[in-house]
């Protein structure tokens, strides 16, 4: 009876990975059109693709691989393909080096690809291997604007990057749409502007008010006072975001809220009367400190910075002109009224200082409210 | 993802940063890489197959000739290369329920090594219940069973190879199945037995029997174990050993606390992942310092960070033992250690798991063990040592 051969060499499947698995390490930086870098393959691998052990003794030497360089550069450029915004840029490669990584020697294979233009997109092709072996591995480090990385698979074999640079025109409407909606959902910038608002069309003198006689003083008034604002917060915004002020977030948050705390009770005890726009001057310090972390968080690229900062701003200072504009008519109209008197300004200012206040205690020992 | 990813390899590169420039080598016969050579016959063997493949690469037979010539060959080098090579042979059939047994049984061969246990196991079934007498599946099956500690399954599948395998191969199944459900002295004797009336027997077989024999005397604590495993790796070449006896060996010389012959043994053989691990863990108990020592950790750790990119299924016993024994990190350590557990149930995990448990201070840890221990009935006096010292 014949036994049926049996592989029990191989069964124990406990055992670990004993040298490493297939990697090619591929290496990207991406200069106005050109994309260089270098790609290591195992020589291993390409003993195995090519078969560059000439004499057949196992001893793969420098010799044997060098007859082979142009057949080594043939495999690689055929299984990398690097596209700029779907054009096809051309690449080339040189001649090839050693390098030792931990498991073994690798073919350094320098390689450079001119495309047409600077990139806004880049797509790579990897198809090293897999046909021979899917366990094989692309590792990519891609220097794009930023530091990427990436794996190619048999199951992925194309990757796809953005430069994430924006034109400038567009960086321009981006963030002074930004600038706008920052205010519009900002609701302590909103209750702040209010609260230094109110009172634009009155004059607090010791229990009553009195209102301006006319919409023109009223109107320069609140238009220094916006003005006064704009500028500061535009100063200490862009210092933070250029990371020349570093500023405590929670400390400033918290500062906000008393500033606008501070606002509120100036409308009911006048604590400050005369040229409010100095007050809105540093305040608008402290809320332009405020603002950078949203910025931060944006990631701008540093060639867009300047534009955009300066588009967020205006669209900040637009937004509060376009609430002003709005606000003020209707406060003129009503000034005389004891409900607008009492009313809005009175008790909305104490509304407001409670809201500020309750942010204050929030922002100070990092509460959640639900507020 | 892509930021997680950048900072991995961030780490990678600047782990790597130091000597890793391109040079261009000194002379045309500077050797670069050393493998084995064209003579081999192992190697000739695979070289024809792959021609014949190339050929015809739909045909089942050649496809599977060559897959398990490559899988063989991977396993004694120590190379995983390999195993992507029978893969790539396989292709054609991958994901297809009505591929030719031999084919789906190798597919399953190279899942389990994979340690997708649970998929290799569904394909070995299938294969099984469409033909009871494919002897291999039954003992691929026997195997995973036995390795997630499911030992009396393993024995009635180490029994149906009853008229289907030689007298060797079955009594090293059913050793190493009833080895692991209370019967370990009984299985030591019969294999003894069946390796002396079967010198001729294939030399992998073998070297399988050979291995087992030489672990179950070391569970069962026999003073002969060190002559078993010496014979164990006498009987191959010594210039390549199997790297999981070798492994099995220095881990017992370890446990003697016979630290530098295990640093001994290992060393020429460096380069095996298995033998990196355990030269690390040497060079941790004799306290050796310098620079060789710091890159080999910084090797091991490349190497996880590795895997992790590529996307492979971790190494869990690996990476606790990397945690545990060198870079004393229990409790990291225990909790790999328990999740290895649920996949993996040799007495290797479960000691892994008491000694993790021990050192992070945290006995309860050690409870599945004793249950599983209760259970299978498994003779090991490592374990038992270690539980009875956690009870007092």
């Amino acid at each position: 009876m014949r036994w049926a051969f049996l592989c029990v060499a191989w069964l124990l499947p406990a055992l670990a990975q004993a040298h490493k698995a297939s990697d090619s390490y591929l290496r990207l930086e991406v200069k106005e059109s050109l994309v260089s870098g270098r790609w290591d393959i195992g020589l291993r691998d390409l003993d195995y693709a090519l078969g560059l052990d000439a004499d057949g003794d196992g001893r793969l030497t420098w010799g044997e691989v060098r007859d082979r360089q142009a057949d080594i550069q043939a495999l690689a450029l055929s299984r990398l393909t690097i596209e700029a915004d779907g054009t096809l840029c051309r690449t080339l490669i040189e001649s090839l080096r050693i390098v030792d990584l931990n498991d073994g020697a690798y073919a350094a294979l320098p390689f450079r690809s001119t495309c047409l233009a600077p990139p806004r997109s880049l797509s790579l092709r990897y198809d090293l291997l897999f046909d021979l072996d899917p366990q094989h591995r692309g590792l990519l480090r891609l220097s794009f604007q930023a530091s990427r990385s990436g794996v190619f698979s048999p199951n992925r074999r194309t990757l796809e990057f953005a430069s994430g640079a924006v034109a400038n025109g567009v960086a321009f409407r981006q963030y002074f749409t930004e600038g706008l909606g920052h205010i519009a959902r900002g609701l302590d910038h909103w209750l702040f502007l209010i609260a230094l608002l109110l009172p634009a069309v009155l004059r607090r003198e010791p229990g009553r008010w009195v209102p301006v006689e006319s919409l023109s003083q009223g109107g320069l008034d609140v238009l220094r006072i916006v003005t006064a604002f704009t500028l500061a917060h535009a100063c200490t915004l862009t210092l933070a975001s250029l990371g020349l002020l570093r500023l405590p977030t929670r400390g400033v948050e918290a500062l906000v809220a008393a500033t606008i705390v501070f606002a509120a009770l100036n409308n009911l005890l006048p604590l400050v009367r005369k040229r409010l726009w100095r007050l809105a001057l540093g305040f608008g310090l402290i809320h332009g400190a405020g603002y950078a972390s949203v910025l931060a968080d944006l990631e701008l690229p540093t060639s867009t910075l300047v534009i955009s900062l300066l588009a967020f701003n205006l669209g900040v200072e637009g937004a509060q002109i376009v609430i002003a504009t709005l606000f003020l008519p209707l406060a003129f109209l009503f000034r005389r009224q004891p409900w607008y008197q009492w009313g809005v300004v009175g008790a909305g200012s104490l509304a407001v200082a409670g809201f500020a206040t309750l942010w204050l205690i929030q922002r100070t020992f990092n509460l959640q409210f639900g507020v | 993802m892509l930021t997680k990813l950048s900072v991995m390899f961030a780490v990678l590169l600047a782990a790597s940063a130091q000597a890793r420039e391109p040079y261009l080598p000194p002379s045309d016969d500077t050797v670069l890489s050393v493998g084995p050579p064209a003579s081999d016959p192992r190697v000739a063997r695979l070289g024809r197959l792959r021609t014949e493949l190339a050929k015809a690469p739909e045909d089942p037979a050649s496809a599977a000739a060559f897959a398990r010539e490559a899988i063989a060959l991977g396993r004694s080098l120590g190379e995983p290369r390999y195993q992507g090579y029978a893969q790539a042979a396989l292709e054609p059939w991958a994901g297809q329920p009505d591929a030719p047994l031999e084919i789906q049984v190798l597919i399953a061969t190279l899942t389990q090594h994979r340690h997708e246990f649970g998929q290799a196991l569904k394909m070995l079934d299938s294969v099984i219940e469409a033909d009871p007498t494919q002897a291999q599946a039954r003992l691929s099956r026997a195997v995973i069973h036995n390795v997630q500690g499911r030992p009396q399954q393993a024995l009635q599948d180490c029994r149906a190879l009853l008229l289907q395998a030689s007298a060797l191969v079955v009594a090293s199944c059913a050793a190493s199945a009833s080895a692991l459900s209370g019967d370990a002295r009984r299985a030591y004797v019969a294999l003894g037995a069946q390796l002396d009336s079967a010198p001729d027997a294939d030399p992998e077989v073998r070297l399988w029997a050979l291995t087992l024999r030489a672990e179950i005397a070391e569970r069962l604590g026999l003073s002969d174990t060190e002559n078993a495993y010496r014979s164990a790796l006498s009987a191959h070449d010594p210039q390549q050993p199997d790297p999981y006896l070798l492994a099995a060996f220095a881990d017992f010389l370890l446990a003697q606390g016979r630290a530098q012959e295990a640093y001994d043994l290992l060393l020429p053989h460096a380069r095996l992942a298995v033998a990196e691990l355990r030269l690390a863990i040497a060079e941790k108990r004799l306290g050796k310092q310098g620079r060789e020592v710091v890159a080999r950790v910084e090797t091991l750790k490349q190497r996880e960070e590795e895997g992790r990119l590529r996307g492979d299924a971790p190494e869990l016993r690996e990476q606790a033992m990397l945690r545990l024994h060198v870079l004393n990190q229990p409790i990291p350590a225990l909790w790999l250690a328990q999740e290895n557990w649920r996949s993996q149930r040799e007495p290797l995990d479960a000691l892994l798991l008491l000694d993790a448990a021990a050192a992070s201070g945290k006995p309860e840890a050690s409870d599945p063990v004793r249950v599983w221990l209760a259970e299978t009935g498994l003779e090991d006096v490592r374990v038992e040592s270690r539980l009875a010292k956690q009870a007092s």
